[in-house]
């Protein structure tokens, strides 16, 4: 294996349907117009000398070392920032060209220290493979005047190492610009700048050290520089890799693809991978930086079992652990009855992974009791979106964002959750696109450099359904509708009922603000321009899912998007933005109690019985229980042991209590993680799991994009987790026999007609797939319902507003609402064991200054946080973000204890649980809640390993 | 902070009060097929388990607190 390195074309790829034929150094060319000529050389194969270009910026023309000379010009103009033309022609080496060349290199050299043989990029620096291209051979200048890089220079600066995963070193910079720009036009933060003036010019992060500044520590500007001035530390460390492989983030539902590049079996660094469609070279704090937890200390590595919750862990063989817990299992029903066992699979896993652990429940359980962690985050999407679409996917691939006019964002906060995609919409918002947002909150993207929403309809939370369906009385009533396209493409007759559903009284702007609290007027200019503002795309998250009404607002939505015509083709679409990197990918894998992979119910008889011929085993026609419903049964009795897949549902499941009684009244618990997670507490098997960097597979991203996921180095247990649960399926008498997870790939083609033509092969040539991938679309689907929706024409739904049981009162006067924030992830276990702590090291609640006046709270306050579920104690952060009403924390932090306070209320048609709205009372206290010290004890309790230290 | 403390519902009271959430969206439909849609709805999503324990409740409680439209979709269902 090679260190992979992409083409760098100098400047951004154009697109043209008009080609335009040139002559470059004597040979014929033609490209798309628009292309610079810099870009049209490197496709013929000549690199010009460059330093200030690269291709993933708009061309600058400051460094001048890409003159050419062009036939009939004066001069010698710079190939970056030169197009093509018919007809031209030009020479891109001459005796003059390489004097100039040289001169300019000569003179950059002057002011940049000779200490090649021990700069940490020997090996990968631009300006030295340039002083090497111009054969550079004395620098005459500079010897006598202050310069930037001897340390007793009156302009000598300070490193500044305060980011914890990259160095600034102001003695390198060359001043190229390719920082400040890649911050500005890749991440769109705008957090660098130039600082001084000609001679004393150096980047700057706005006059703070970075880490005071607004950088979001993305490594595009690590990324773009041609030196070592911005610096991954590692490399500093460690020397520049070896070896690379493409391969996935195992963070959020984007899915970027990195290069994890290698000396030997250690990671040196992550690069975001150029080819990579989801990222096209893009990455944040995450994925670019935060893979330490991989290789982290606390990593369980051997199995475990114990008899008791409240004994300690105790080290085994591989055999030994397999075997008790499949002996386990099988003494649980025989005693209680086969429906008594169940599994979570894991939206952190491989769809190989996810795959075989639903095959185990229905082949070697003999029952349906499979669910995922979809279940409490984006199963109202597959549920809406099937019933109106015919499908449980998104409708674009992301790149559609860039056609789009209009983007309404609801329930989603793109900059935190979901950075790389936030990226491309701002990229797109600065070009002219207009911004709906709607949210409880104030997110970044309402108002941030360069970028203001047209619309921020600040609803109060759990009122999504009155505003969409508001927004949609005036769709109707204004004469906003797309006919033609409704009559074409949609049922008309449910279309009717709908919309005279929508149009009644009850559903205006005017009537719903009572309970939204949006003025009705800015309801109906956002409804205008949703409707008419050219191609209008709704993006959403878990502000929408989590819900009592999570489905009716998939189903909303959708009806929205039909209304105005807003569907099958590209800049439009309804999109949810998945949460973990793998949910579109679990829930496709069969994951849910009710269906097969490729959303078919178990009941269908034809369906069933292809995958009893392939496993030859008879399979149960009645669908399982769902996650919620598993913790009932175990609360009431009937359910008594649990396979868990990379879940940790005692963090970031709904109502704690809840479920740690369910946990605690099972009998056995296996649970499959790289750390003894809270759930692990509940435990009385583990089995060590293995990192995204230590298998093969793929995972499936928001945009239903199938990715190779590469192993680069061996499991740490010695098994990837697809071998372990074959080996439990095994134990459990039912065998499987893969040798690899293309092999598990080939049977889930087989079985699935939306992934008829997946192949590892076909994976390896086309880099990624989206589905559906069959006969009908052999290259896959990157937008659908094109010509006709999948379920034939599209059905409106009657979305009426059901408001939540959940209501405020004098006791919890207050409602919470629950999100992430971009340092940290999910339930915090990778990102908490990363420097990423730096950032973010405990759960704030956020709280509007009058809320906080009128109790007495300032920022930094320990605060009791109750609801009638429970309560905790956090500090306290006043924002004005938040509306007065509404509180807002986090739950990425075990310790914390966020979901003590959310309650068990859920979405009417998934059991999606309603994280999103909780009433709650805010005081201050002087200490931690009972369950905070409970938890604290248990944390050292039931974490307790026989034969070493306990690891978390 | 006990007294606040929240006793989680489980059992068939807490399968009505899931029963009736359906029965909430389908309420805006005509009564027949709003019916079907609750019907079709436990009969795909809820296991048989929970759906005997439903009708169980039922049999034996003459207050279930189900939604007279629930009600009607579950009779159907049994």
């Amino acid at each position: 294996m090679t260190l992979i390195k992409e083409l760098d074309y100098g400047t951004p790829i154009r697109v043209s349907e008009q080609m335009v034929t040139l002559t470059i150094d004597g040979a014929s060319i033609t490209v798309p117009a628009g292309t610079s000529v810099m870009a049209a050389a490197m496709k013929a194969g000549t690199a010009i000398p460059k330093l200030c270009a690269t291709d993933s910026l708009e061309p600058f023309g400051s460094c001048r070392m890409c003159l050419v000379e062009i036939e009939g010009r004066r001069g010698t103009p710079a190939s970056c920032t030169t197009l093509v033309e018919p007809g031209m022609v030009v020479k891109t080496q001459s005796d003059n060209l390489h004097k100039l060349r040289k001169g300019v290199m000569e003179l950059y050299i002057s002011d940049h220290p000779l200490d090649c043989l021990t700069c940490s990029a020997n090996g990968d620096c631009e300006l030295q493979d340039m002083a090497g291209v111009v054969g550079l051979r004395e620098v005459r200048y500079g010897k006598d005047v202050a310069n930037h890089f001897e340390t007793t220079s009156p302009l000598s600066l300070l490193k500044d190492e305060s980011n914890p995963y990259f160095t600034y070193d102001p003695a390198k910079c060359i001043v190229c610009n390719r920082c400040v720009r890649a911050c500005e036009e890749v991440q769109g933060t705008f957090a660098l700048t130039i600082e001084g003036r000609g001679f004393d010019s150096r980047v700057s992060a706005g006059g703070v050290s970075f880490l005071e500044s607004d950088c979001v520590s993305c490594g595009a500007c690590v990324q773009a520089c041609p030196t070592a001035t911005l610096m991954e530390n590692t490399v500093i460390a460690k020397g520049q890799p070896e070896h690379s492989a493409v391969t996935t983030c195992a963070y959020c539902g984007v899915g970027c693809s990195f290069k994890a590049e290698m000396q030997g079996d250690e990671v040196i660094r992550m690069v975001p991978y150029k080819e990579g469609k989801a990222n096209e070279g893009h990455s944040c704090v995450k994925g670019r930086f935060a893979w330490g937890y991989a290789t982290h200390t606390d990593r369980i590595t051997k199995p475990m079992i114990r008899k008791k919750i409240t004994d300690e862990w105790r080290e085994v063989s591989w055999d030994e652990a397999i075997g008790y817990a499949a002996s386990e299992f099988k003494r649980i029903q025989k005693t209680y009855g086969k429906d008594a066992v169940g599994a979570i699979t894991s939206s952190r896993c491989t769809n190989e992974e996810v795959f075989l652990v639903q095959k185990l429940v229905r082949a070697a359980f003999g029952n349906n009791n499979v669910d995922t962690c979809a279940r409490v985050c984006h199963s109202p999407t597959g549920y809406g979106l099937s019933k109106t679409f015919g499908t449980s996917a998104g409708t674009q691939d992301f790149k559609s964002v860039a056609k789009a006019d209009v983007v309404l964002v609801i329930g989603a906060n793109p900059t935190d959750g979901h950075p790389v995609f936030a990226s491309r919409l701002k990229k797109r918002l600065r070009a002219g696109a207009k911004l709906i947002v709607a949210d409880p909150r104030r997110i970044d993207l309402v108002k941030s450099p360069h970028i203001k929403a047209e619309h921020h309809l600040a609803l109060l939370p759990g009122t999504n359904v009155a505003l969409l369906d508001s927004l949609a009385h005036v769709v109707v009533t204004e004469g906003l509708v797309n006919e033609t396209f409704v009559r074409e493409r949609c049922e008309w007759q449910d279309f009717e009922v709908w919309a005279r559903f929508v149009a009644e009284e009850r559903n205006s702007p005017e009537a719903m603000e009572a309970f939204t609290g949006v003025p009705a007027d800015e309801v109906r200019k956002a409804a205008r321009l949703y409707a008419k503002g050219g191609n209008a795309a709704i993006y959403y998250g878990l502000g929408v899912t989590e819900h009592s009404q999570g489905s009716t607002t998939v189903m909303a939505m959708a009806n929205l998007a039909m209304a105005t015509g807003n569907i099958g083709r590209d800049g439009v679409g309804v999109n949810p933005l998945r949460g973990q990197n793998n949910v579109q990918g679990s829930c496709d894998m069969g994951s849910f109690p009710h269906e097969f992979s490729g959303y078919r119910h178990v009941s269908d008889d034809s369906t069933r019985e292809m995958f009893q011929s392939l496993w030859g085993v008879e399979l149960s026609n009645e669908q399982g229980l769902r996650i919620p419903n598993m913790l009932d049964e175990a609360v009431d009795g009937g359910f008594k042991g649990i396979y868990i897949q990379g879940e940790d549902i005692a963090q970031s499941d709904p109502n704690t209590h809840h479920v740690t009684s369910g946990l605690e009244a099972m009998e056995c618990v296996v649970i499959q993680d790289l750390f003894l997670c809270e759930t692990a507490k509940y435990a009385h098997v583990f089995l060590p799991g293995s990192s995204f960097l230590e298998k093969d597979g793929t995972f499936t991203n928001a945009e239903r994009r199938i990715s190779r996921v590469r192993k680069v180095m061996e499991p740490k247990s010695g098994k990837a987790e697809w071998q372990i649960t074959m080996d439990l399926a095994k134990a459990l008498g039912y065998e499987m026999h893969y040798k690899h997870p293309s092999e598990i790939m080939d049977e889930i083609a087989a079985l699935t007609p939306t992934f008829q033509n997946v192949s590892y092969a076909k994976l390896n040539e086309m880099g990624s797939i989206q589905w559906p991938c069959n006969d009908k679309a052999p290259e896959g689907t990157p937008i659908m319902h094109v010509d006709r929706f999948v379920r034939g024409k599209g059905k409106f739904m009657i979305t009426d507003y059901v408001p939540t049981e959940e209501r405020t009162g004098p006791r919890f006067p207050l409602l919470l609402t629950t999100g992430r924030i971009l340092s940290q992830y999910n339930v915090g276990a990778q990102t908490r064991r990363t420097e990423n702590n730096v950032w973010h090291n405990e759960d704030v609640l956020e709280i509007h200054p009058f809320d906080a006046e009128q109790r007495g709270i300032t920022s930094g306050d320990l605060v009791m946080l109750a609801s009638r579920a429970g309560d905790i104690a956090l500090r306290a952060e006043i924002s004005e973000r938040m509306q007065p009403g509404v509180v807002y924390t986090t739950f990425h932090h075990a310790k914390t204890g966020a979901n003590v306070i959310t309650t068990d209320n859920s979405d009417w048609a998934t059991n999606c649980p309603e994280y999103k709205v909780t009433a709650v009372e805010v005081r201050r206290t002087n200490h931690y809640s009972d369950w905070q010290e409970k938890n604290n004890r248990e944390e050292i309790e039931l974490k307790r390993i026989a034969t070493s230290i306990a690891a978390e | 902070m006990n007294d606040v403390a929240h006793e989680t519902i489980t059992g068939p009271r807490k399968l009505v009060k899931m029963a009736n959430q359906i029965g909430d969206f389908f309420k805006s439909y005509p009564e027949e097929t709003a019916i079907e849609g609750i019907r079709d709805h436990i009969a795909k999503f809820w296991n048989k388990k929970m759906q005997h324990e439903l009708f169980g409740f039922m049999d034996s409680e003459k207050e279930t607190g189900l939604s007279a439209l629930v009600e009607k979709a579950v009779t159907k269902l049994r």
